[in-house]
C-alpha cells in the first residue's frame, strides 16, 4: 500500500494468488447460443429466486436483507431524523450510501475509497426518490445505508437488488411512499456477425426467441463472448403505479435496435411485477410481525 | 392518547401510552431506569445479571472469501471473512507471513455511526483484535511462510459489524476464529523458473490453517461499583463505569485445559453483587477470579457452539 493509513492495520503490498492452471470456468466458457442454458443452468428469461428478510437490524427504523443467488445485500434505514445546522427545507433529504464489504468480490477491495461507491449510491438514490413523499417530512433526513456482503452480479444487478432492499426497508420504517420500487436487469447479447462459425449460426436459429435476452445476469453471464459487448438495461419502477423511476441503457458496440429494446422492456416489466409480489409479501409479513409485537405489549400492559 | 398518558393509572386499553411512558423514562433517566432493573436482579432483556446473550453461529456463508463466519449475539451481528493474498515477507522477519485484522463499524449497524473513515471506537476494536490474535499465538506467522524471504501468505481478517448492540469485541473475536477455522488455502509453491508463487487450482488440495488453539473472549461490565454484568448490551455499556475483557484459549482436543491469554480492565473493579441477589462485599481479586471462572465456562460454551455450527455446514472443500 502506497499510502500509510494510521486508522487501520496496514498491510504489505500483496497480490491475489496466481493459479498454475486456469480455473475451469474460463476454458469451458460456452457460447451462449450453442445451448439454451446459462452457466448456472437457468433459462435465459429466468430470474434468480429472491429471498427477503426484514427486521435484521432491530435498532434501525427499518431494515432488510436481500439474497438472490450469491448477491447478498443488507440495508438499514435510519430516520426520519432531525438535521442540525441546515437551512429550513420543506422537504426531507434522502441520503443513500452503498458500500462493499472488503471481502465481497473475487479480488479484495481495499478499505476506504475502494469500498465506497458513489455512482451506485446515486443511482439507487435516483430510483427511490420519485416514490417517496419527502414533502411530508420537513427539516428531516432519511439515511439509507446498504452493505454488499457478497456480489456475483454486474453493477446494474447491485443497483437493482439494492433498490429492492432499500424500498422494502423504507416501507418497514413507515416512510410514506407512492409505491414500492423494484428493479431488474437484462442483457441483450450482441448478435454474432455472419462471418462466424456456421454451427453457431444454425443452433442460434433454433433458440433465437429465448436467447435474445438474458434476464438477471450474473458476472459469469455478462462475460460470455456474446454478452461482453451486449446492451445492458437497468429498469427500476413502481409496478403498482406502472411508472418507471430509473431506466439506464448502456449499449455495447454499435448500438441496439429500437424494437429489440422495446421487446426487452416489456419482458423486464413483466418480471418486475413478479418481484413486486415477493416484496409486497415480505412487507405484509413484517406488518403482521409488528402487530403481533404490539399486541404483546398490550397484553403486558394489561 | 395524550389524555391517557397523563392519567396516573393507564387502563388496559392504554397499552401504547404505557409503552411510550417506559421508553420516555428510559430516554430521560437512563441511569435510574437501569438501576431499577439491576436492583431487582434482572436486566431489560430479561437476562440474569451474569447471563450472556444467546449466540448463533453460521460458517462459510460468503463464497467470495476463503473463509467466513457470521455471529449473532443477542441482536449484535458481526460477519468476519478471510481473504488470502500473497506478499513478500517483511525484511526483518523473512520467515513469517501476515495476519491483518480490521474491524469496520459500518453506518448500517447503528444510527450513531456515519459513513467515512473508521471512528475511534472502530480503531480501538481493531487494535484490541490485533493484540488479542497476537497474544493468543493461535496462528503462528511462520506457518504462513511459502518461501523464506520471497513469498508468504497475507491473511486479511475483515470484520464487518451489521448490527451494533454492544459487546462487539466478543462477537468479532468469535467470528474471526470461526472464519480462520473455516479457511482453506490452496496448495502453493514458489516457482524458481518464473520466480513467482503459484497455487494449485485443485479444490481437493486445499488445506485448513494450522491453528494451535482456539482463543475466545468474554466481556463484563460493572455498574456503579455494585452490579457485575456479563455481556453488556449497547444501552447498558455506555452507563457502566468499568469494563473487563478476559481472553481464554482452549486447546482443540477434548479433555482440554484452558489458559488465560488476555485481560483488559479499565475503571475500578469493585462489585458488591456478583450473583443476583446476594449482597456480599468482595475484594477486587475475588471479582476478577469470579469473572475468569465465568469467562472460562462461556468460552467453552461458545467453542462448542462453533464446532456444532461447523458440523452442520461442512467447510468448503
Amino acid at each position: 500500500m502506497s499510502v500509510y493509513d494510521r486508522r487501520r492495520v496496514n498491510a504489505p503490498e500483496s497480490h491475489p494468488p496466481i493459479y498454475s492452471t486456469q480455473p475451469k470456468a474460463s476454458t469451458s466458457a460456452r457460447r451462449l447460443h450453442s445451448s439454451n442454458h446459462r452457466p448456472d443452468g437457468r433459462q435465459p428469461s429466468q430470474i434468480r429466486p429472491i429471498f427477503l428478510q426484514t427486521n435484521l437490524i432491530p435498532q434501525s427504523s427499518g431494515s432488510c436483507y436481500i439474497e438472490t443467488g450469491n448477491l447478498k445485500i443488507a440495508c438499514a434505514v435510519y430516520g426520519p431524523r432531525q438535521v442540525k445546522g441546515r437551512q429550513y427545507a420543506g422537504k426531507a433529504e434522502l441520503n443513500v450510501e452503498l458500500r462493499f464489504a472488503p471481502f465481497s468480490s473475487k479480488r479484495r477491495r481495499k478499505a476506504g475509497k475502494g469500498t465506497e461507491s458513489p455512482i451506485l449510491s446515486s443511482l439507487i438514490h435516483q430510483s427511490l426518490l420519485p416514490s417517496l413523499r419527502l414533502d411530508l417530512l420537513p427539516k428531516a433526513s432519511l439515511d439509507v445505508h446498504l452493505t454488499v456482503l457478497e456480489c456475483d452480479a454486474t453493477e446494474e444487478g447491485c443497483i437493482a437488488a439494492g433498490t429492492i432492499a432499500a424500498s422494502t426497508a423504507l416501507a418497514c420504517a413507515g416512510i410514506e411512499m407512492y409505491g414500492l420500487v423494484v428493479g431488474g436487469v437484462a442483457i441483450l447479447p450482441r448478435k454474432p456477425s455472419s462471418t462466424q462459425e456456421t454451427t453457431v449460426q444454425s443452433s442460434k436459429a433454433d433458440s433465437k426467441e429465448s436467447a435474445d435476452l438474458l434476464m438477471d445476469p450474473t458476472l459469469e453471464d455478462s462475460n460470455l463472448p456474446d454478452t461482453k459487448q451486449g446492451t445492458r438495461i437497468l429498469l427500476c419502477s413502481m409496478p403498482a403505479l406502472g411508472s418507471t423511476t430509473c431506466l439506464r441503457i448502456t449499449s455495447g458496440t454499435g448500438g441496439e435496435d429500437v424494437d429489440q429494446v422495446e421487446k426487452a422492456l416489456v419482458v423486464l416489466n413483466a418480471s418486475l411485477n413478479e418481484v413486486h409480489g415477493v416484496v409486497a409479501k415480505a412487507v405484509s409479513a413484517d406488518f403482521e410481525r409488528r402487530q403481533r409485537a404490539h399486541a404483546g405489549t398490550l397484553v403486558e400492559a394489561a | 392518547m395524550s389524555a391517557e398518558s397523563c392519567s396516573p393509572d393507564p387502563g388496559p386499553s392504554a397499552g401504547l401510552s404505557y409503552d411510550l411512558a417506559a421508553t420516555t423514562f428510559k430516554k430521560l433517566h437512563p441511569t435510574t431506569f437501569l438501576r431499577r432493573f439491576l436492583d431487582s436482579g434482572i436486566r431489560e432483556d430479561g437476562r440474569q445479571l451474569t447471563t450472556f446473550r444467546s449466540t448463533s453461529i453460521s460458517v462459510g456463508g460468503i463464497a467470495t472469501a476463503d473463509g467466513s463466519c457470521l455471529v449473532r449475539m443477542g441482536s449484535t451481528t458481526v460477519i468476519a471473512a478471510i481473504k488470502a493474498e500473497i506478499a513478500q515477507p517483511h525484511l526483518a522477519r523473512p520467515q513469517e507471513g501476515y495476519v491483518i485484522p480490521n474491524v469496520e463499524l459500518s453506518p448500517i449497524s447503528s444510527g450513531r455511526f456515519k459513513p467515512g473513515p473508521p471512528t475511534d471506537e472502530a480503531q480501538v476494536l481493531t487494535d484490541t483484535l490485533l493484540t488479542f490474535l497476537n497474544s493468543s499465538g493461535a496462528l503462528p506467522r511462520k506457518s504462513l511462510c511459502i518461501k523464506p524471504g520471497h513469498s508468504a501468505w497475507c491473511l486479511y481478517v475483515d470484520v464487518t459489524c451489521l448490527s451494533y448492540d454492544g459487546n462487539v469485541i466478543d462477537a468479532a473475536v468469535l467470528a474471526s476464529l470461526g472464519a480462520l477455522r473455516n479457511t482453506r488455502l490452496p496448495r502453493v509453491w514458489y516457482d524458481e523458473d518464473s520466480s513467482q508463487t503459484l497455487c494449485s487450482s485443485e479444490d481437493s488440495e486445499k488445506a485448513p490453517l494450522a491453528l494451535l488453539n482456539a482463543p475466545l473472549l468474554a466481556s463484563f461490565g460493572i455498574f456503579e461499583q455494585t452490579h457485575l454484568l456479563a455481556d453488556p448490551a449497547a444501552f447498558e455499556s455506555v452507563l457502566l463505569d468499568s469494563h473487563i475483557s478476559i481472553g481464554v484459549s482452549l486447546s482443540p482436543e477434548p479433555g482440554r485445559d484452558s489458559r488465560i491469554i488476555f485481560l483488559r480492565q479499565n475503571g475500578r473493579i469493585r462489585a458488591t453483587t456478583c450473583e443476583s441477589g446476594s449482597q456480599v462485599s468482595r475484594k477486587d481479586a475475588q471479582v476478577v477470579q469470579f469473572c475468569i471462572e465465568r469467562a472460562q465456562s462461556r468460552c467453552q460454551q461458545l467453542f462448542d457452539l462453533l464446532i456444532q455450527a461447523e458440523r452442520e455446514r461442512p467447510s468448503k472443500t
